[in-house]
């Protein structure tokens, strides 16, 4: 057992289609920068941890094609997908192999280009049992609509209310080199916009991008040897639940999140999560969904999720800063994405963020969200070791 | 280095096409699993699943197998690999404290789709997949690298199918254990030239659980548990032409790897039983060369049959030539090396079976590999 930090990131830029580069191409860019910036050479990497969602890239089994560019030659190899999780469970199994003792340093990669697929819906629709789910119509955007929908119910909350999220966001993004859409909109533009599924519209939808990342974890003590602000792992836990969305409590409450946040929150010693935590990077496709993780992530009471956005609080010069990058609402990578919100709270830990940089952050959250809402990860970063 | 124990473990196999749904096959691996093991679901910390998404034609098919195989509440991860490759993260997850008790679950059911055709989309659309090179294409010219360069006849290749299917018709978990003749061997239509259908591992629907635990739970469970001794996992190029096919690099890396750890010096001796990839009869023989059971090209010295022939028994279930689950097929290969050395292999078991080794690949011309070495 060892502490584990993260020692350096590297992103692409994230585009609707990066048609310059093949596959293993991008992979390459991402890995070469991550190393760039911790200052490390492959040969100074263990073991690789590689993650990306079938279906997408017009290859299966992506992983076999991009080891060579991931430095994946005569090395371990470990392959994760756990649906739109993916990314942050590439993150903590490399965390569990680096803790493990076993390895001192590890390279974390996720990719995925969406643009490969003609219509991602079609292939995420394949998920769903054939017989019974897969003709309801249903889509990843319904995830979005149901509990936006349940949510205006229980809570009255308004499309106004929701569109701060976008603007928000798309705010953000404007600050970040990396970010697929880069532009501001407003309220009046958001409520405008086409409407996707009730009541969402296109700016409270995520874009499809393609892009990689990659996270360079390192044992304490070559930690400590790179850099003198790493970002340590303080701790994570992932969540399964039921994939039948009937099953669930209520669609407007994010309970397994909630339950989730509750763990982690124990493991690390976090008792008032508003107060301790400095800034959160959440996987949040939709801005309802926005609003209802940070009611499951105990940043206020449930169904006060509008007032966070509505009094600033969440915004990039607020008390809790939450996608200060511009968040999944302006990326989304699939199978990345979740390895971007790791890579984006440990530059705030590191207090290399650049101009989304959050003033003094010792603490950051990060979250990956997969499957029917079903899956979800959790990771607390610090600036001290745990 | 804490230790890491196996504390049950189950297997399912049928050579029928299943009428069962895929995800209900981890149900009841898991439930079998956590019976052997004498805990219920409420003990466990996570899950680990070993699976292929396009083998069930579906992507994200842990959505239904995760909370099929019980992972309700509870963390979970899905290695998109060999089931052994799961395996392997799930020691390492103990092994970092994270958790005390993990359960393993890898299904396949390969009866949903066609896995040679399927094997294509892992290629890259522009320069291989044009060609028309499948995984069998891949795993023939591997296996036909190696005939030529130590002069394998094709009555041995023949040879090897008879002892396997000896075997497997002892191993009540094979699903193809029809017994078969050198001459029908050597008659049977080509699969993929020069190597006959039954030198080929046949696909068939399958799952296999195993439940890992930390040393102290282990102990309170108050039953002899199994230690895993040694762990290794390697990956090497994607492109054929990049390498010598007639070796298998990835699993001499893991096997150096896993021995080091083990602290096993002179692997013949030490290693009592080794359950092996054999996606062909021929790779039998390459894996067990690159694992230093045997020296390179000395076939034609072992082929009796594993249970009565000196040095470490080789794949005394059968292997895959007994049935290949897609990528539950590893994770048996883990689940037979702990029944080695419980002692409860059953009519396969090899005497006195103290270390065993399970190991499986994955890839293109088997360009990834892990070994998990158990014991006493």
């Amino acid at each position: 057992m060892q502490r584990v930090a993260v020692v350096g990131v590297g992103q692409t830029h994230f585009v609707s289609h990066r048609k310059d580069v093949m596959h293993s191409e991008l992979c390459f860019e991402a890995v070469n920068s991550c190393l760039r910036d911790a200052n490390l050479s492959i040969d100074d990497v263990n073991a690789i941890v590689f993650g990306v969602m079938d279906g997408f890239d017009g290859v299966d089994c992506l992983d076999r094609w991009c080891a060579g560019a991931a430095g994946g030659y005569g090395r371990p190899f470990m392959r994760i997908n756990t649906a739109g999780a993916t990314g942050l469970s590439t993150g903590i199994a490399a965390y569990h192999q680096v803790a493990s003792g076993l390895s001192d340093v590890v390279l974390a990669v996720a990719e995925q280009r969406v643009s490969e697929s003609l219509d991602a819906q079609s292939i995420l629709n394949t998920a769903a049992c054939p017989i019974y789910d897969r003709n309801i119509g249903g889509t990843a955007i319904t995830l979005g609509s149901l509990p936006a929908t349940r949510h205006m119910g229980l809570y009255g909350t308004t499309h106004a209310q929701r569109a701060l999220v976008s603007v928000k966001n798309h705010r953000n993004a404007c600050l970040n080199p990396f970010a697929h859409l880069r532009f501001e909109v407003t309220v009046e533009q958001v409520l405008q916009s086409r409407l996707i599924e009730w009541p969402l519209r296109l700016l409270e939808c995520c874009p499809r991008s393609d892009g990689a990342v990659a996270v360079v974890l390192a044992g304490e003590h070559v930690a400590r040897s790179l850099t003198d602000r790493p970002a340590w792992i303080h701790g994570a836990v992932s969540m399964a639940d039921t994939f039948f969305y009937g099953d669930r409590p209520d669609v407007a409450y994010r309970d397994n999140l909630a339950v989730a946040a509750r763990r982690l929150y124990r493991k690390v010693g976090i008792c008032d999560p508003r107060k301790e935590i400095d800034v959160a990077e959440l996987y949040s496709p939709f801005t309802s969904l926005e609003i209802m993780q940070t009611e499951a992530l105990g940043f206020c009471s449930e169904g006060q999720g509008v007032r966070l956005v509505e009094e600033g609080v969440t915004w990039l010069e607020g008390d809790l800063p939450v996608n200060p990058s511009g968040g999944v609402l302006c990326t989304n990578p699939i199978g990345a994405t979740g390895l971007v919100r790791m890579a984006e709270a440990a530059l705030q830990v590191m207090g290399r963020a650049g101009e989304h940089q959050v003033n003094g952050v010792k603490t950051a959250l990060c979250h990956g969200l997969g499957g029917v809402l079903q899956f979800q990860t959790l990771m607390v970063l610090g600036a001290e070791p745990r | 280095m804490d230790k890491v124990a196996i504390i049950g473990t189950a297997q399912w196999a049928s050579a029928q096409p299943t009428s069962h749904a895929f995800y209900e096959l981890a149900t009841i691996v898991a439930e079998q699993a956590l019976h052997n093991a004498g805990i219920d679901r409420g003990a466990v910390d996570a899950w680990f699943m070993g699976e292929y998404d396009l083998s069930v034609g579906r992507t994200a098919s842990h959505m239904y197998t995760v909370p099929a195989a019980g992972g309700f509440y509870q963390d979970e991860i899905r290695i998109h690999d060999d089931g052994l490759f799961a395996a392997v993260q799930a020691f390492l997850g103990i092994l970092s404290g994270e958790y005390e008790v993990v359960l393993v679950v890898s299904t396949g059911v390969t009866s949903e789709t066609c896995q040679d055709r399927l094997s294509t989309y892992s290629l890259d659309p522009f320069f291989v997949r044009p060609l028309g090179l499948t995984e069998a294409i891949a795993n023939a010219m591997q296996a036909h690298s190696y005939r030529i360069r130590h002069n394998i006849t094709n009555i041995e290749g023949a040879q090897r199918v008879v002892k396997s299917r000896t075997q497997a018709q002892l191993n009540a978990n094979a699903s193809v254990w029809a017994p078969i003749t050198v001459s029908e061997v050597l008659n049977a239509p080509y699969a993929v030239y020069p190597l006959r259908s039954p030198e080929f591992a046949p696909y068939c629907d399958g799952a296999c659980a195993v439940v890992m635990a930390s040393e102290p739970v282990a102990r309170r469970l108050g039953r002899p548990p199994i230690w895993i001794r040694g762990i290794g996992w390697a990956n090497d190029t994607y492109h054929l032409g990049d390498k010598d096919l007639a070796h298998l690099p990835a699993l001499e890396k893991a096997a150096e790897m896993a021995y080091h750890m083990a602290d096993i010096t002179d692997p013949p001796r030490q290693v009592d039983v080794a359950e092996l990839y054999d996606v062909t009869v021929y790779h039998e023989i390459m894996a067990s060369e690159a694992l230093g059971l045997f020296e390179k090209g000395a076939m034609h010295q072992w082929l009796q049959e594993p249970l009565s022939t000196p040095g470490p028994a080789i794949n005394p279930s059968g292997g895959l030539i007994g049935g290949r689950p897609a990528a539950a097929a590893g994770l048996i290969r883990l689940a037979e090396s702990v029944g080695q050395v419980m002692g409860r292999a059953g009519r396969h078991q090899v005497d006195g079976a103290r270390t065993a080794m399970a190991q499986s690949m994955s890839g293109w011309g088997n360009q990834r590999a892990a070994v998990m070495i158990v014991g006493r």
